[in-house]
């Protein structure tokens, strides 16, 4: 196994947050950048890129600039979630925050009239201050904040032990152990499954964070006791929304191994006590991927029919399809009816892979990689440049990706920036363009383009987007 | 199941009702007598435990719905010295689409269409409590005032006793899985869909003036009708409306969550689609 195989995969531990958060990426000269935005009140101003993009003023700080155009009124949570318009849901990831806000703010500033915006935190993986962080942000109408209760009993997911005796590097042990940890302490509740208030305790762990959409426990689900695990689910869905205060929303929280959404037995069992449990309308489906070499997006179409089958359901039957941690393959299923998705600047934001651990040689390095919207793919950047000759390639005009021109030189980081904001572009492109047969024929034309662009081009290996095919034959 | 005559003699019933009480008919859990504007269904069948009687049927008094009996109370009748609970119902005049099946009467392709669409507006009605009926069948299905777009849904409350688990209870329920849908069939409990299922199988029973699946007086095994099931519904008449044999298609999906809720198939009826 060598490294170039496996620097997309998911580091041993998810996404912690113990990195410098006050590192900047871009440097801005500590210029702000403004909009006029239409508040209640009247026009304020949304500060879109500094320090504190994300937020909105009375009047534009001092040597800011306003760039022209009036963004629309921002949604309250339940104006999001029943506008229809794409919901982009931003993942927190160790990045800095401001970045974070600024692609958000920007995002809802240029295409707020088709677009709807929120954030996501881990309760068990981001600390209070990270949880803060993300939600600081006032483009942000729906705030998540995921218990991800399926690290207390994992079911039958594939996620990296937290035994020290189970790793060969001590190291290595003696990390996941801590981090196992420190889970722990930031969410006391994934040791108390079982207790009279455990889900009053899970419910409470959001509230505390500031979440204005509450999930249940999201406990993983078990192949081998779908039934079982599914019931148990529904139960604590059920004694949720008898412990719901007023004004409050949530969401049924599944988590779903990979067997059950391939095997059309388990789909089946899944899919009608969905229908069935018509008490909740908005469903928070996490699915583990089954890990692959070959491609950054799941390719297998087992997987994707799967998928299909429950975003038509949840379009067929109103219900509100959240799926966190899929990235652009989320993205994708807004085209069978999933309503919003969940993406990164990581590998686990925008997929929630089965765990495997890497391997790296000494001194290896991240490769790097750049998200080009034309092949609905991460390629090399020297790739990248190579494309950036072809006739029919079309530059994309970001901020991020103008920082990467000027220096000349690749930064992993403003790579991820650039992609997250794409992705939320991608999301609000099909809402725009959506006059001709909906989400599906919007996307069916970008995925369509995507297929022609790379017609021709020698993309090998994983250069290839080898899920757009995939794509295409479920569209 | 029913009987032929009441199980409680005629004198102590109308003791205790009153002498205009007429006995309407009986079913597995007890006999059905009219009085006046009401319907007594009094628990003279199957051994009933009262309380539990009361817990399963307290929803369904909040069910208001012009295609769905009402239910005014349950209380205890005192009949010939022993005492049984009773649940009392509206009376719906009119008849029952059981009986217009056996004079040889069917709907027109329109008034077949209303009844779908007012039967599903009260499956929706009592799924909205949380209630499933688990027995919808052509006896179970009144025509209020004799017409066929005005069908009103009959026999609540007990029929979740009906499901998979209490078959060997009652063996003789065998009798009516006509109308249940395969999940039921496989012993599976019973969902809203399967609900569903029966309102599409008796709609297209009376479209097809027969029984989409099985024809009087045919010897099938239980594994063969399933396999008529998977197959699907024959196809409906040519000037039935797309709308309405989209639906009927989707009611008879063999997967229950194909069939989806009596809400969106009432959406997409009235999208016309």
């Amino acid at each position: 196994m060598t490294d170039d195989h496996e620097d997309w995969l998911q580091p041993l531990w998810d996404d912690d947050d113990e990195s410098d958060d006050s590192s900047e990426v871009l440097a801005d000269n500590g210029v702000s950048e403004v909009v006029k935005i239409q508040t209640p009140d009247g026009i304020d101003f949304l500060i879109v890129k500094g320090g504190d993009s994300g937020a909105i003023v009375h009047a534009p700080p001092a040597g800011s600039t306003t760039s022209p155009g009036l963004a629309g009124q921002i949604p309250n949570r339940d104006e999001a979630l029943s506008s229809g318009r794409p919901l982009f849901l931003f993942t927190a990831g160790q990045r800095n925050h401001v970045q974070g806000n600024e692609v958000l703010s920007r995002l809802y500033a240029e295409h707020g009239d088709h677009l709807s915006v929120g954030v996501i935190a881990s309760i068990p993986r981001h600390n209070a201050k990270k949880i803060h962080d993300t939600f600081n942000c006032d483009v942000a109408a729906v705030r998540i904040a995921d218990p991800e209760g399926f690290k207390s009993d994992r079911g039958s997911l594939i996620l990296a032990s937290e035994n020290a005796d189970d790793y060969n590097n001590e190291e290595t042990g003696k990390a996941a152990e801590k981090e196992a940890k420190r889970l722990r302490e930031r969410a006391p509740y994934l040791d108390r499954v079982g207790d009279d208030d455990y889900i009053a305790q899970v419910l409470d762990a959001q509230r505390a964070a500031g979440a204005n959409l509450l999930l249940t426990s999201g406990r993983a689900l078990h192949a081998a006791d779908l039934r079982k695990t599914l019931d148990g689910a529904v139960d604590e869905g059920n004694t949720a929304l008898e412990l719901l205060r007023d004004g409050e929303r949530l969401a049924l929280n599944l988590t779903i191994p990979f067997e059950c959404m391939i095997n059309g037995n388990y789909l089946e069992v899944l899919l009608n006590e969905l229908v069935e449990q018509d008490q909740f309308d908005i469903w928070y489906v996490r699915v583990q991927w089954r890990r692959s070499t070959d491609s950054a997006q799941p390719i297998d179409s087992e997987l994707i029919k799967g998928y299909k089958e429950l975003c038509n359901l949840s379009q067929d039957e109103e219900r509100l399809l959240i799926l966190p941690q899929t990235g652009l393959t989320g993205w994708y299923l807004m085209a069978h009816g999933a309503a919003g998705f969940g993406t990164g600047t990581s590998g686990t934001g925008q997929g929630f892979w089965e765990h495997r651990p890497v391997r790296r040689r000494k001194g290896a390095t991240n490769a790097e990689r750049l998200f080009e919207s034309s092949l609905l793919h991460s390629v090399e950047y020297s790739t990248h440049q190579l494309l950036e000759t072809e006739p029919d390639y079309r530059a994309c005009e970001c901020r991020w990706c103008d920082a990467l021109s000027a220096s000349g030189v690749f930064n992993q980081s403003i790579a991820e920036w650039h992609g997250v904001y794409n992705q939320g572009i991608l999301a609000a492109t099909i809402s725009r363009d959506s006059r001709a047969g909906g989400y599906a024929g919007s996307v069916r034309r970008i995925v369509k383009a995507a297929q022609e662009f790379a017609d021709g081009k020698a993309l090998a290996g994983r250069e290839e987007p080898k899920h757009i095919p995939v794509w295409r034959q479920h569209l | 199941m029913s009987v032929d005559g009441p199980r409680l003699p005629h004198a102590e019933v109308q003791a205790c009702l009153g002498s205009q009480a007429t006995f309407l008919g009986g079913g597995t859990f007890g006999d059905t007598w009219r009085c006046g504007s009401e319907a007594v269904k009094v628990l003279c069948g199957a051994a009933s435990d009262p309380s539990q009687i009361q817990r399963e049927i307290n929803g369904l008094t909040r069910v208001k719905h012009p295609n769905v009996v009402e239910l005014y109370e349950v209380r205890m009748l005192s009949i010939g010295g022993d005492s049984y609970p009773a649940m009392i119902f509206e009376y719906i005049a009119g008849g029952d689409v059981l009986e217009r099946l056996l004079q040889d009467q069917w709907p027109s392709t329109d008034e077949a269409e209303d009844f779908l669409r007012n039967l599903l507006e009260g499956i929706n009605a009592l799924h909205e409590t949380s209630t499933i009926h688990r027995d919808i069948k052509p006896a179970n299905i009144a025509l209020r005032n004799g017409r066929w777009n005005d069908p009103v849904i009959l026999d609540l409350g007990l029929s979740k006793q009906l499901d998979a688990r209490t078959i060997t209870v009652y063996p003789n329920l065998i009798g009516t899985p006509l109308y249940m849908a395969p999940e039921q069939l496989r012993g599976e409990r019973a969902v809203k869909a399967s609900d569903l299922w029966a309102v599409g199988l008796v709609t297209a029973q009376l479209l097809l003036r027969e029984h989409p699946f099985y024809k009087t007086g045919e010897n099938i095994s239980a594994q063969e009708y399933l396999d008529r099931l998977r197959i699907g519904p024959p196809s409906f008449p040519p000037n039935l409306k797309q709308s309405t044999s989209a639906a009927l298609k989707r009611l008879l999906s063999y997967v229950a969550y194909s069939r989806g809720s009596a809400r969106s198939n009432l959406r997409r009826l009235s999208e016309g689609r």
